[in-house]
């Protein structure tokens, strides 16, 4: 199953990229699904022939949550804040390509140093993992709408999970409940950030909220 | 642990303990160059101040009247745990 | 065990069904009054189990969070804290499930009674948690559940201000737990405390995040500042939880922490002496010095603290230098003065809640006359301010003598008589409790007299009126068991015996055996002398009795002497019977005095009011927080308000990190 799992990995690193060059709201949101969806079978190829019931309840169970229910979050937020459906870069969609480029040069760099045993499936599972964290990163700190942070964030979710399974944690649920509980508040409050915004300043760009600093 | 001379003890201490107020009286006076009180004066005292009326306050409360018997008591103890132990 | 563990899941189960029943607060203040006192009573049932068959009792569980298994279990030293743990909650529970919802808006019942039941799962899990993770867990598990508790009238400024500070505190505190905790758990890896051991050379540091760590809770001074601004802040049987047995989680903690120790050196038990005389005399100073009849009793809670510290550092002292009489009279005064103040100070509090109650005012110079009006309270008010003060035949005496008498036979000992040391530990302890006794003697002369005697002093007070049945019967029980524990005397060595011995080092357990058997002469004296005493006041009012009957007895208006306008206010207040001992000591305080002397041959307006603050919060603390608070400010620029910089700040952090030990 290993040429599988390559070929969902690389899927991911382009959905990644897909984000970081995207420049509709719609687009991203359906980006980001896709790379839940990416995420939920990595578990379910890596460990192929031999699915316990209880690994495969985990990954579709995450897979509806990242796939279907978040997405259809942002959407519901995305609509009721009557956003524009623009992606508003502080860093231009060229740029954060070439960046992103960089960045999967930095991950293999770090993937190959980190001095810890990983799971044997494929030689990308960690480079591929660092670069979907640092991805998602990225989007969060160079966008300025809300939504586009939620979508970093659930990027970098993503990557966090990936990077839970390349070192065979037998119990993963425990940091992936931890780390979706913070995404599912991180959604909740940049949707009523979103909501405030909107009604204070028409807009719902996060720049404003520096003039609340004091 | 109750013997009969510590029960003596006991006995006599609180006989005799007004007459503390004696000595101390005709010591002042044989200072001052009096003749001082009587020998039995408190008892004279104890027993007319024993058949007097008791006014109390309308203030006052229960912790008024048990003040003196818990203080008699209290004393008494102290002198029982001493001559015991 | 399992009776423990079904009475945590009856706290948990009550305080989740309470708080569920929106609807119906009364419904819900019955679950859960009804949930804390049945979860206290299977507690106790475990408890009593292990303390009279010696034998404790384990649970393991494997759990899915690193560090250790989910690990309870109760020995004899859990034991003895649990006892008092779920007497208090127990008795609190019924007294709150009448007073919570007369007192407070029906909206706060139901999470008042989750947070209450948290609070008594959380505590009585601390003292059994076998696991640093699990303990640290419920430790802030307490600490939270309480916060909310103290935030139950949480409209009230003042009352956030004493929320916040106490929540500052409590993490302050919590800090050192988590380094005491690895330090611990560093050679074994994880964090059970079967495991914990202690490296040589490192008791010393060990034992002084433990200090800090559990003295906070505890309210050691000077760490003791979050301690009266959150406890009067709390609704009285929320008061009387934390006061009475909340803060003790704290000297279990330190108990605790001295079995992983094994020997420690003799300064620790200095340390402890020192701070707790301290701690005993300025709490009961602060006390003398408030005017608010809970934050009065809440220095109390610092000033008894002290006693059990200072029972502590003489059995440390004793453990330091072989003198096994020593240790054993030192520890077990400590933990009896645990449970003894645990019933006494838990009556004041609920006491203290009946007042404000039925008056509305907790304002001592606001108060007066209300033995007359509320007899039952007055009465177990009386009970408890005698205990507190040290008084026979009351429990607060036992573990104070015992105190005094592990010091003496310490200090007698024929080995040491010539050190100078030991004389000064002799002065500062015998010494020291003495002032503290007689001070708090003063300071509860001064707030049951002011507020139960003499005629009242406002409209407040003249409106006064008895609480309700169940009110009064919590305050009952307490009164019954602070003469109980004095007139059962010969039992305790049973109770706290295998608890000593636990915290002795193995080396030395023999001679602390033999030494419990001789600490139960002191106590047998205690227990006659008291029935004693009893029996001659009975006597006493029998011939006072005899004396008076069939005779006529007066009852007149006082300063009727001519004088035909006596008013309440002529009284003498509280404020100026503390006075000349506040003057004595001046040097502790800086009262605020706004003062309107009169002046001239006939004047007019004269007026006098005085606040005492904590020094310790004025001019320690809050010069502290400033500097901080400043050198905060100092690094404004980095504040920029957007998000993307922050995310921004965290990321390069990390890639710097991955680059600095990958590259």
């Amino acid at each position: 199953m290993t040429s599988w799992l390559d070929a969902t990995l690389v899927l991911l690193i382009l959905t990644s990229l897909w984000l970081l060059g995207s420049s509709r709201l719609q687009a991203c949101i359906r980006a980001v699904a896709f790379q839940g969806l990416l995420v939920g079978l990595i578990p379910l190829l890596s460990k192929w022939p031999e699915i316990s019931l209880r690994l495969g309840g985990v990954a579709v169970l995450s897979m509806a949550i990242k796939a279907i229910v978040l997405p259809a979050m942002l959407r519901r937020a995305v609509r009721e804040a009557n956003v524009l459906n623009e992606v508003q870069p502080l860093i231009g969609f060229t740029t954060s390509l070439l960046l992103g480029i960089a960045l999967w040069g930095l991950a293999m760099h770090i993937a190959g140093r980190l001095p810890v045993q990983t799971l044997n499936v494929s030689a990308i599972l960690v480079p591929v993992a660092i670069f979907t964290v640092l991805c998602g990163l990225l989007l969060i700190v160079s966008r300025n709408t809300a939504v586009m942070q939620v979508i970093g964030y659930l990027g970098l979710e993503n990557g966090i999970y990936v990077f839970g399974w390349a070192f065979a944690i037998e119990e993963p649920l425990l940091v992936e409940m931890g780390v979706l509980l913070d995404v599912f508040v991180a959604v909740f409050v940049m949707g009523i950030t979103m909501h405030h915004l909107s009604r204070e300043f028409d807009t719902i760009e996060t720049d404003e909220l520096s003039s609340l600093k004091d | 642990m109750v013997t009969t001379s510590g029960l003596i003890q006991i006995a006599l201490a609180l006989v005799l303990a007004p007459m503390m107020l004696t000595i101390i009286n005709r010591t002042k006076a044989a200072f001052a160059g009096r003749r001082g009180q009587p020998l039995l004066q408190p008892y004279w005292d104890l027993w007319k101040l024993f058949h007097k009326t008791p006014v109390y306050s309308q203030t006052t409360t229960a912790v008024f009247v048990s003040g003196p018997i818990v203080g008699c008591a209290a004393t008494w103890l102290a002198l029982m745990v001493t001559v015991h132990a | 065990m399992w009776l423990f563990v079904a009475g945590l899941i009856v706290f948990f189960g009550g305080g989740v069904v309470s708080l569920l029943m929106r609807m119906s607060p009364r419904l819900a203040s019955m679950v859960g009054c009804v949930a804390a006192v049945t979860g206290s009573l299977l507690a106790l049932g475990s408890a009593a189990h292990v303390l009279f068959t010696g034998q404790a009792a384990h649970v393991t569980m494997a759990w899915q969070i690193p560090f250790g298994s989910l690990a309870l279990g109760i020995d004899s030293l859990s034991a003895i804290f649990v006892v008092p743990i779920a007497v208090i909650v127990a008795v609190a529970a019924i007294y709150g499930g009448q007073y919570l919802p007369s007192s407070y808006r029906s909206s706060v019942i139901g999470p008042s009674w989750f947070f209450f039941n948290l609070l008594a799962a959380t505590m009585l899990l601390v003292v059994v948690a076998r696991n640093g993770l699990l303990f640290l867990l419920c430790w802030e598990g307490m600490s939270l559940a309480s916060f909310f508790l103290v935030l139950t009238d949480h409209e009230r400024e003042r009352t956030q201000r004493a929320a916040w500070i106490y929540l500052a505190a409590m993490h302050l505190g919590t800090a050192c737990l988590l380094v005491l905790f690895l330090l611990l758990g560093r050679s074994s890896g994880d964090l059970d405390f079967e495991r914990f051991t202690c490296e040589p050379g490192s008791a010393g540091i060990l034992f002084l995040l433990a200090v800090v760590g559990f003295g906070t809770k505890a309210g050691f001074i000077p760490v003791h500042v979050w301690l009266p601004e959150a406890h009067p802040a709390a609704p009285s049987h929320v008061s009387a939880v934390m006061s009475g047995v909340m803060i003790k989680t704290g000297i279990y903690g330190l108990l605790r922490i001295l079995t992983f120790l094994g020997d420690v050196p003799s300064w620790s038990g200095w340390t402890l002496v020192v701070v707790g005389v301290l701690s005993g005399i300025l709490g009961v100073l602060f006390a003398l010095a408030q005017h608010d009849l809970k934050k009065l009793l809440a220095y109390h809670s610092v000033e008894n603290i002290g006693i059990i510290v200072i029972g502590l550092g003489v059995g440390l002292l004793g453990l330091a230098h072989r003198i096994p009489p020593m240790a054993v009279l030192g520890f077990a005064g400590a933990m009896l003065h645990v449970l003894n103040h645990a019933l006494f100070k838990s009556l004041l509090f609920l006491g203290a809640g009946a007042v404000q109650h039925g008056t509305g005012t907790r304002d001592i110079d606001r108060l007066g006359g209300l033995l007359k009006k509320m007899p039952v309270t007055g009465t177990t008010f009386l009970v408890g301010a005698c205990a507190i003060s040290g008084l026979p035949p009351l429990n607060g005496f036992v573990s104070e003598l015992l105190i005094y008498l592990g010091v003496l036979t310490g200090v007698a000992d024929s080995s040491r008589v010539a050190e100078v040391g030991w004389a000064l530990l002799c002065v500062l302890v015998v010494g020291g409790l003495a002032l503290i006794g007689g001070l708090a003697a003063a300071c509860f002369t001064k707030a049951f007299g002011c507020a139960f005697l003499g005629e009242p002093r406002s409209e407040d007070a003249e409106r006064g009126h008895e609480v309700g049945a169940a009110m009064r019967a919590s305050m009952v029980v307490l009164a019954g068991a602070c003469f109980l524990v004095a007139l059962t005397g010969p039992i305790w060595p049973y109770v706290y015996g295998s608890a000593v011995v636990a915290v002795a080092p193995a080396s030395f357990h023999g001679e602390v055996q033999a030494a419990i058997e001789q600490s139960r002469f002191p106590l047998m004296v205690v227990c006659v002398s008291s029935w004693a005493f009893l029996a001659m006041v009975g006597l006493l009012a029998m011939v006072r009795r005899a004396l008076l009957s069939g005779r006529q007895v007066d009852r007149v208006p006082t300063w009727d002497c001519g004088y035909a306008a006596p008013t309440p206010r002529m009284q003498y207040t509280a404020s100026s019977f503390a006075s000349p001992i506040l003057l004595l000591f001046r040097m502790f305080f800086r009262p605020r005095i706004g003062q309107h002397l009169p002046t001239g041959l006939f004047p007019k307006q004269a007026s006098f009011e005085s606040e005492t603050p904590d020094v310790f919060r004025e001019y320690l603390f809050e010069p502290v927080f400033s500097a901080v608070a400043w050198t905060a400010l100092r690094l404004r620029w980095l504040q920029h308000g957007r998000l993307q910089l922050y995310v921004l700040y965290i990321a390069l952090t990390i890639l710097v990190l991955f680059i600095w030990k990958l590259g």
